[in-house]
């Protein structure tokens, strides 16, 4: 009988230590900030006198990395008593880090946010409202746009504010183009033009060292230009309920406009794509053109070592071109954060210093605040210069909202990466990219 | 079978059931950093993620219970399906290629030799660092565009594009990468190989039998548990491969999902793309599909794997 009374026991315990297991890693229905009561008094004044330390994280290349060591020198140059530990990564790789971090309640106290992913971490709980100091004159955003301020608020809560704004563009080489001899197009230019240009490019048949030189890649392989391209059909991407209000007809019809260049192989082939990955051919000086946004010209000069890049307004649909302007990357605090004033001090002097402002120029979107975009003043012909001078072009001719990133966002625009590329080695065909696009964003979106 | 117990030993006196107990509980006690580790980091996560499957958790939200539609949607997902080939044909070819170049090196090794030490060193130094980040690096680098092995091939005709862009390719490459890591297999032989008795190879001689009579009438035969065992490991080992599939496609699983390894896609889905309850019910597929995997290994080896000190 011993043997079995312990034999129970041992079972009970391995039982009970399951259910504990369970309760302390399983349940995460607060790992983040939750509902704190909001901060006041003293709590909204960053400490200036003792050791502090922030942990500071962004996605980018080194060009941006060298500029973030430049700006957290400065910061910890006014405020001694800080301590800032950074890191980054490339986009695709800074976010399983963030979420994994998320669900642990484990975020940085300041980071580098994109709109694509608000909504999951705004469901979460897991981002600071900044509001209380932002009233409290510890953020200043007095002199942003109203409307560039709200891109950050989501459910009443401000977790996140931008850093500037961006706008879809295209950048080409003159250097590639005089090699080639063809001209890049010009005026209120449609996509069939451009694909023309393609083919009399892949015609012209000229190297870049021992590659062949293409126009660029397949236009069709990014999804904020599908975006583009239904804004300038006068479709709203998503219903104000979150929803898509676009199908499978659209995407088809979107990849069906590149096909004829796709299919005469006058794109740089993915099979190049995936060898120079993350480069481009554009970025690896073997292609004329790439579409991308606005404010990427720093580090695509960073990246080919050229300073003669051109930036030149984006393809016309029927209506126009219909540019629409967005926060190009925003700021926000982790709601786990120990050291809330301190973070948005952080945050501010990220935002709104107009030192920081000239060592990024441009390179996080045109500047939010008028403050910094006047402390600029680029010399003329800088990419500063040209991204300013382009954004004012863009807004002289009818521009449209930019639409909102719904819930799973991150997702599907990764998913329309995955299978364009597929696409472009010829393994799925345009009707199964549709088909099995939607059934992704089903899953993404509910 | 308690009565039983008590009947064949002398009645314990209460102070020496005391000292038992006392005994006991101070094994438990040096035994519990490992079963505070077990529970805590293995079995307790493995119960959160069996629970987790059949729910939406999102890492963000209290999980809402969805019964078997994660399960059911596996079937309809064409990333799951292709995780499962190219994951299948992994474990298919690279296993039995690694364990064949594995038992070739071991058998010349075994020779007589003066440098056989540093052979054995040198043949054994890629399994310590092929699982390394470095080596995926340095692997990728190998057979990129006009890397070494483009131009290798440009020797014989090719054209100097790589192995990495191609989806054709990737495969076999990550296949070779696993293949060249043969050294914890190869030592594991080569224990098995000095195991087995020379006399039986003397007397083989002695009735005139040749190199491959002996290789398949002693050595495969007595060699047949270490077969297994190496099988059995290599074949569960390559079920989890990721981190050279992450590193090479640039934590993408491409060019065209031709590297969408099963755990790759599961991380994607756990903690990319907010679905930890789908990638919980993946995981406890793949827990399923190796212990059949397994279960069949071992099933199967009554029939092939001779054990010499059996009395059957």
């Amino acid at each position: 009988m011993r043997i079995k009374r312990r034999r129970l026991v041992a079972g009970a315990a391995i039982a009970a230590c399951c259910a504990m297991t369970l309760v302390a890693c399983g349940d995460p229905k607060d790992n983040g900030g939750g509902d704190k009561p909001a901060p006041t008094g003293d709590a909204l004044v960053p400490n200036t006198t003792d050791p502090i330390t922030l942990r500071f994280t962004w996605w980018g290349n080194d060009d941006r990395a060298d500029r973030y060591a430049q700006a957290i020198d400065l910061f910890t140059a006014k405020y001694p008593n800080f301590t800032i530990e950074t890191s980054s990564a490339a986009f695709a790789d800074y976010w399983p880090a963030r979420n994994t971090e998320a669900a642990g309640g484990g975020l940085p106290d300041v980071m580098q946010f994109d709109s694509a992913y608000l909504r999951e971490y705004a469901g979460g709980n897991r981002l600071l409202d900044m509001k209380p100091y932002m009233d409290a004159g510890v953020i200043k955003t007095g002199d942003y746009e109203p409307n560039l301020v709200a891109a950050g608020n989501l459910g009443g809560k401000q977790i996140a504010i931008p850093t500037g704004t961006n706008t879809l563009a295209f950048f080409y080489q003159p250097d590639l183009t005089a090699e080639t001899g063809v001209a890049f197009p010009t005026g209120n230019w449609t996509l069939e033009d451009y694909n023309a240009f393609c083919t009399q490019v892949k015609a012209a048949n000229k190297t870049a060292g021992d590659q062949p030189i293409y126009c660029g890649k397949d236009y069709t392989d990014t999804f904020w230009f599908f975006l583009q391209y239904l804004v300038q059909k006068g479709v709203a991407p998503f219903t104000d309920a979150g929803e898509l209000n676009f199908g499978e007809d659209e995407i088809k019809e979107f990849l069906a406009i590149a096909a004829p260049a796709r299919e005469a192989g006058a794109f740089t082939p993915a099979s190049r794509l995936e060898a120079l990955s993350p480069l481009t051919g554009f970025s690896n000086n073997e292609a004329i053109s790439e579409a991308s946004w606005d404010n990427f010209i720093a580090s695509f000069s960073g990246d080919t070592g050229k300073e003669n890049l051109e930036i030149v307004p984006i393809w016309s649909g029927d209506n126009g071109r219909q540019n629409f302007m967005r926060p190009a990357m925003l700021i926000s605090i982790g709601a786990n954060t120990e050291h809330p004033a301190e973070a948005a001090l952080l945050a501010d002097f990220m935002l709104n210093d107009p030192e920081v402002g000239k060592i990024f120029g441009t390179s996080r979107g045109v500047p939010s605040g008028s403050t910094v975009r006047e402390a600029l003043s680029p010399e003329a012909g800088s990419f500063d210069d040209k991204v300013m001078a382009y954004e004012e072009l863009v807004q002289e001719s009818p521009t449209a909202a930019a639409p909102i990133p719904v819930k799973g966002f991150g997702t599907i625009e990764e998913k329309w990466r995955t299978l364009a590329q597929e696409l472009g080695f010829g393994t799925i065909n345009a009707d199964q990219f549709a088909s099995e696009w939607m059934a992704e964003a089903a899953n993404a979106i509910k | 079978m308690a009565t039983q117990l008590a009947s064949k030993r002398p009645p314990l006196t209460p102070g020496r059931k005391r000292l038992r107990r006392r005994s006991a509980f101070a094994g438990y006690l040096f035994l519990s950093p490992w079963l505070i580790g077990f529970f805590c980091l293995t079995a307790g996560p493995m119960v959160a993620s069996l629970i987790l499957s059949f729910t939406d958790y999102d890492l963000f939200n209290r999980p809402e219970f969805l019964g078997f539609d994660n399960y059911t949607r596996l079937f309809k997902d064409p990333s799951f399906i292709q995780a499962c080939k190219v994951t299948g044909l992994y474990v298919i070819i690279g296993t039995p290629l690694k364990l064949l170049v594995s038992l070739a090196v071991a058998m010349l090794l075994n020779n007589e030799h003066r440098m056989r030490g540093f052979y054995r060193s040198a043949y054994y130094l890629p399994s310590l660092i092929g699982g390394s980040v470095s080596v995926a690096i340095v692997w990728k680098a190998m057979f990129i565009d006009h890397g070494v092995i483009a131009q290798i091939g440009q020797m014989f005709g090719g054209d100097g594009t790589g192995w990495v862009g191609n989806p054709k390719l990737t495969l076999p490459m990550l296949i070779l990468l696993t293949v060249w890591q043969f050294g914890a297999p190869m030592v594991i032989f080569l224990a098995g190989l000095k195991q087995i008795p020379q006399e039986l190879y003397e007397a083989a001689m002695v009735d005139g039998a040749g190199a491959f009579r002996k290789f398949f009438s002693i050595t495969m035969p007595m060699l047949s548990p270490v077969l297994f065992f190496n099988l059995a490991l290599e074949t569960i080992h390559a079920f989890q491969i990721f981190n050279s599939a992450f590193i090479i496609s640039n934590g993408t699983g491409g060019p065209a999902r031709s590297t969408l390894f099963y755990t790759l896609y599961l991380y994607f889905k756990g903690f990319r793309d907010f679905e930890m309850g789908y990638a919980s019910a993946l995981a406890w597929v793949l827990v399923i599909v190796i212990g059949i995997v397994t279960a069949i290994l071992f099933k199967t080896s009554n029939a092939w794997v001779y054990y010499s000190g059996d009395a059957k």
